[in-house]
């Protein structure tokens, strides 16, 4: 808490400093290109920042769809973009990851310049509300039984849930059939329908499908503000702490001096309670990394996404 | 429920409700008919307007694009034989044809009345039976997505009938294509050639643009006739012959109209499968079945109720499970989460009755499409045969590229468009009709991944077979369809024969 | 109830060589699915590895099918070879365009590039004598659609555009 207050202090006296200039950035509506179709996430998230946008800014942002290839088509061309701080992507880990690990998407991890990560999505087992798992180890009790005869539905292979999945395994010796669907929204079916027993989703699924479902751990460090009843996978001796980051990017001939402003401004906007307030409310939890700490951030999860692309890829 | 329906009327025929719900219309229209441009698009572009609005006021007018985007799939369709959604495919298979025959003005009224007929259907459906209705998208399992995927193919051999064996093959070649990507079950990169632009795969609808557009735009500039003729002078909407011919359905209409609204609650799937199993149950059912595909209007009738009734068919699971069963309905599903509006069970008994309020801007949308789609209709086809072929040709040839890069904002979707037209070209030399691909291509990974998933499962708990069909009610009866669909032209064809050769002696 | 004499059309034992040639094209596609599908992974290679089989028969099938003449016409196909032999040459214009549109939009920009096949196109198409008035109208009418289109892709749907050299 007290990191994210000083990130904080930081961000707007920057931002004051910033403001002050005679070259006030931006001065003109900025292009927020989402890599993704209208309706996911992502897109959520972007029309959740935008009226903030233009509370610290004063301008506005033009959200843009450049959907494909699970969000390779866009990422592959971010650096083709003029660098002059009006074009930004959204980025998704462990997808600018994982995808360059596993296939050629036709750009490189480190291609991209990402300038801030503002929320993730926890990982999440959930189950239905009538389910006979109560808690994670009814879970792995049974799953230990009989090793592979329950199933977890989830978005796509090699995806973060499968990944989830993995590391469960992993962790707790429990053996799930991971069962991939085309995306979050199509296995909710799945669960409530009854065709698998279980889902790795996130957080946000628990918040759309309230009393439907009952999530029996999330991968944060603390529980969420939404779900006060539902343990961390941490205290239940787990170490599973994850999710789908979103961050945004710039082009790389964008130069530092704004890749900063633009980090201070989504900073401040991370800042906002009643901003704070409609996330947490939609399942998301909060996150900051800051432009200047982006590269240790990056880091940490190349490595632990690396570690588990290995064994994804050795099955 | 202790809904104020005076509340709910006052609002959903407030002037201004009913003014956004007829400008949701005629955007909706004119942007669907143009292809590529999807109601997906017009939605996410208008949904940050919606947010100054009141909630049931922009969500009026998110519903009267979204079905006026729908009906307007069929002009382009009917007009120029480019399905630009894949719920209109099944629209160009008499469409076309009917405006190729001099009837395109009695093919836009059809349109109109069979969109409006089952865009009712629909909302009603959605208006009275919605949180039954919805348990339909839970019950559907895998298996049911793959049989219902087999259910579509099996129009491949009635479209190919004179040689089913080129419209197998050309089934097969469509399902190759659909697999081509990032495989969602497997996760190997499938046939790409190492090219990161095919990652993503072949999008559906530039390679519907691609196949059915291309050919029709060689032979334009081939000949200096009329692409289409034009309708007598003097002659109007044709309404009431058009409603004639709906009178004569009638039966057809609502089976229709049903099967769309039923098959639209199926997320992910229901768009472009309702109209395709709703043309083949209408030829099924016909005694004349060897008239479909030439322009016969109870094909047309049957296949542009379907796809409308969809649109109410799949707000059921978006508004009653909060599982978007469109695209377009994510955004709105999306629209709805920013606003603050919960969805679930609970909406339909709290919130001041908004859902209500929204339904029947829906239907008056719906209803507002019969005056606004006959006029624009008209103009449409006014238009189409009217132009010179020189302005024609590249109007036309600048859709079908602007359309198929608006996608995705994607130059490779251009490529692929132009690419397919030419091997669909080609193929249509030695005899190789574009709908078999197509279908392949649109129900390939339906089918691949509800088999895969049928398989997973059932490999988990040690009983496939059982997972795919013996222990799961819903698939007997989808089987049974399909045999029935591929049994009764044989059983006819052999009739038919011992008929003649009694006659013959 | 003569929904087969209707189709069959081809007076049977004529040869069907363009099926045949389409034909040989299937039996590759085919054959090349099949044998890539034994370097995929077991969950991925089940489909197309049962698919380009059947592809690959049906394709065997069909080709002893044209050349024996035993070939019937589909109900929905393309115009045939020899029709194609009138305006070929307008046909193959068209398809050059079309071409060189997708492949050249990118890098010298949408605008640009759409006015210039538009109005290649618009030659294609018109087949009478044009008077210099007409030509001019019809010129503008290309221009105002190409702007149109430009803008609202552009600045209504806020559709991103390639950077090209132009715009």
């Amino acid at each position: 808490m007290i990191f994210k207050k000083l990130t904080m202090l930081a961000a707007a006296a920057a931002f004051a400093g910033v403001s002050g200039a005679a070259w006030a950035y931006p001065d003109k509506p900025i292009n927020y290109i989402i890599p993704f179709n209208p309706g996911g996430e992502s897109d959520i998230s972007a029309r959740l920042q935008s009226p903030y946008f233009n509370k610290v800014t004063g301008q506005d942002v033009v959200i843009q769809y450049q959907a494909g290839a699970g969000g390779a088509q866009a990422w592959s061309v971010l650096n083709d973009q003029p660098g002059d701080g009006y074009t930004i992507m959204g980025t998704n880990l462990p997808h600018i990851v994982l995808q360059p690990l596993l296939q050629d998407p036709g750009y490189e991890t480190d291609d991209l310049t990402n300038v801030y990560m503002f929320h993730f999505t926890p990982d999440a087992l959930i189950v239905r509300a009538d389910s006979e798992f109560e808690t994670v180890q009814d879970v792995i009790d049974a799953a230990s039984e009989a090793p592979g005869a329950l199933t977890a539905g989830g978005s796509a292979t090699n995806s973060a849930n499968h990944i989830a999945n993995q590391l469960f395994a992993n962790e707790t010796g429990a053996q799930l059939t991971y069962i991939p669907y085309t995306g979050t929204g199509a296995s909710i079916p799945g669960l409530l329908g009854g065709e698998v027993e279980m889902l790795w989703g996130y957080t946000t699924v628990a918040a759309g499908q309230g009393d439907e479902v009952r999530m029996l751990a999330v991968a944060q460090e603390e529980r969420h503000p939404l779900f006060p009843d539902v343990p961390t996978f941490k205290e239940l001796g787990i170490d599973m702490v994850g999710g789908a980051y979103r961050g945004i990017a710039v082009p790389e001939s964008t130069p530092e001096d704004i890749r900063q402003q633009l980090s201070d401004i989504i900073g401040e906007i991370n800042a906002d309670p009643e901003f704070i307030a409609q996330m947490e409310e939609a399942g998301f939890a909060m996150l900051d990394v800051p432009y200047d700490e982006m590269d240790a951030f990056m880091e940490e999860r190349k490595r632990v996404y690396g570690e588990i692309a290995e064994q994804l890829n050795d099955e | 429920m202790d809904i104020d329906f005076g509340f709910v009327l006052s609002q959903a025929f407030s002037p201004f409700n009913l003014f956004l719900a007829l400008i949701g219309v005629v955007l909706g229209t004119v942007i669907g008919a143009l292809p590529g441009l999807s109601a997906t698009m017009a939605i996410a572009v208008l949904v940050p307007f919606t947010f100054t609005m009141d909630p049931a006021s922009g969500l009026i007018m998110l519903g009267a694009i979204y079905t006026g985007a729908i009906y307007g799939g069929a002009y382009a369709a009917i007009l120029v034989n480019t399905p630009g959604t894949p719920s209109a495919i099944a629209t160009t298979f008499d469409g076309f044809p009917m405006a190729k025959g001099g009837n395109g003005d009695l093919a836009m009224t059809l349109a109109s009345l069979a969109s409006v007929t089952g865009g009712v259907v629909g909302a009603i459906l959605l208006m009275t039976l919605s949180p039954m209705l919805a348990q339909i998208a839970l019950a559907f399992h895998s298996s049911e997505y793959f049989w219902l995927a087999i259910l579509g193919l099996t129009l491949v051999a009635s479209l190919s009938s004179g040689n089913v064996l080129k419209g197998l093959i050309g089934g097969a070649f469509g399902l190759t294509l659909s697999m081509i990507g990032v495989a969602v079950i497997g996760g190997d990169t499938r046939y790409t050639f190492n090219t990161t632009a095919l990652l993503g795969g072949i999008d559906i609808v530039s390679a519907l643009i691609g196949l059915y557009c291309i050919p029709v735009l060689i032979d334009m500039v081939a000949r200096p006739d009329r692409h289409l003729e034009p309708a007598p002078l003097g002659r109007g909407f044709r309404l009431f012959e058009a409603i004639g011919i709906c009178a004569k359905n009638g039966f057809n209409l609502i089976r229709s109209s049903i099967i769309g609204t039923l098959v639209g609650i199926l997320p992910g799937a229901g768009g472009s499968i309702a109209s395709l199993v709703s043309y083949s149950e209408a030829r099924r059912a016909s005694r004349h079945p060897e008239r479909f595909g030439k322009g016969e209007p109870a094909g047309l009738l049957a296949t542009e109720s379907a796809n409308n009734a969809t649109v109410g068919g799949g707000f059921i699971p978006t508004l009653v499970l909060g599982i978007p069963g469109t695209p377009p309905d994510a955004v709105i599903l999306g629209a709805l989460l920013v606003q603050g509006i919960r969805i679930g069970p609970e909406l339909f008994t709290q919130q001041s009755g908004i859902v209500y309020v929204f339904m029947f801007g829906l239907l008056i949308a719906t209803l507002l499409m019969l005056p606004m789609g006959l006029l624009i209709g008209r103009y449409a086809y006014r238009f189409i045969v009217n132009t010179p072929k020189g302005l024609l040709v590249p109007l036309i040839a600048f859709m079908t590229v602007v359309g198929s890069f608006a996608i995705h904002a994607n130059p490779h979707d251009v490529v692929v468009m132009v690419s397919m037209g030419l091997l669909g070209w080609l193929l249509g030399l030695a005899g190789y009709g574009p709908s078999p691909i197509v279908l392949g291509l649109v129900l390939g990974q339906i089918a691949e991944q509800g088999f895969m998933r049928a398989y997973m499962i059932g490999g988990a708990r040690g009983d496939f077979a059982g997972q795919l069909l013996f222990n799961r009610p819903i698939s007997w009866g989808i089987v049974a369809l399909i045999v029935i669909t591929l049994a009764v032209p044989i059983f006819r064809h052999f009739r038919a024969n011992g008929k003649a050769k009694e006659v013959r002696p | 109830m003569s929904q087969d004499t209707d189709n069959q059309t081809t007076p049977a034992g004529e040869k069907d060589w363009a099926g045949a040639v389409g034909s040989v094209f299937f039996l590759i596609v085919g054959l090349y699915t099949f044998v890539t599908s034994f370097g995929m992974s077991d969950m991925a290679a089940m489909f197309p590895r049962t698919i380009g089989a059947v592809m690959a028969a049906l394709a065997v099938l069909q080709i002893l099918a044209s050349v024996t003449g035993r070939s019937g016409k589909s109900l929905e196909r393309g115009s045939s070879v020899a029709e194609q032999a009138e305006g070929l040459g307008r046909r193959l214009v068209l398809v050059a365009v079309m071409a060189g549109w997708a492949l050249l939009f990118p890098i010298i920009g949408m605008f640009v590039t759409s006015f210039i096949a538009c109005v290649i196109l618009m030659a294609t198409g018109t087949f009478a004598r044009l008077s210099p008035l007409r030509l001019g109208i019809l010129l503008g009418t290309v221009l105002v659609m190409v702007t149109f289109f430009y803008f609202l892709m552009t600045n209504v749907l806020n559709i991103p555009m390639p950077r090209g050299l132009l715009f």
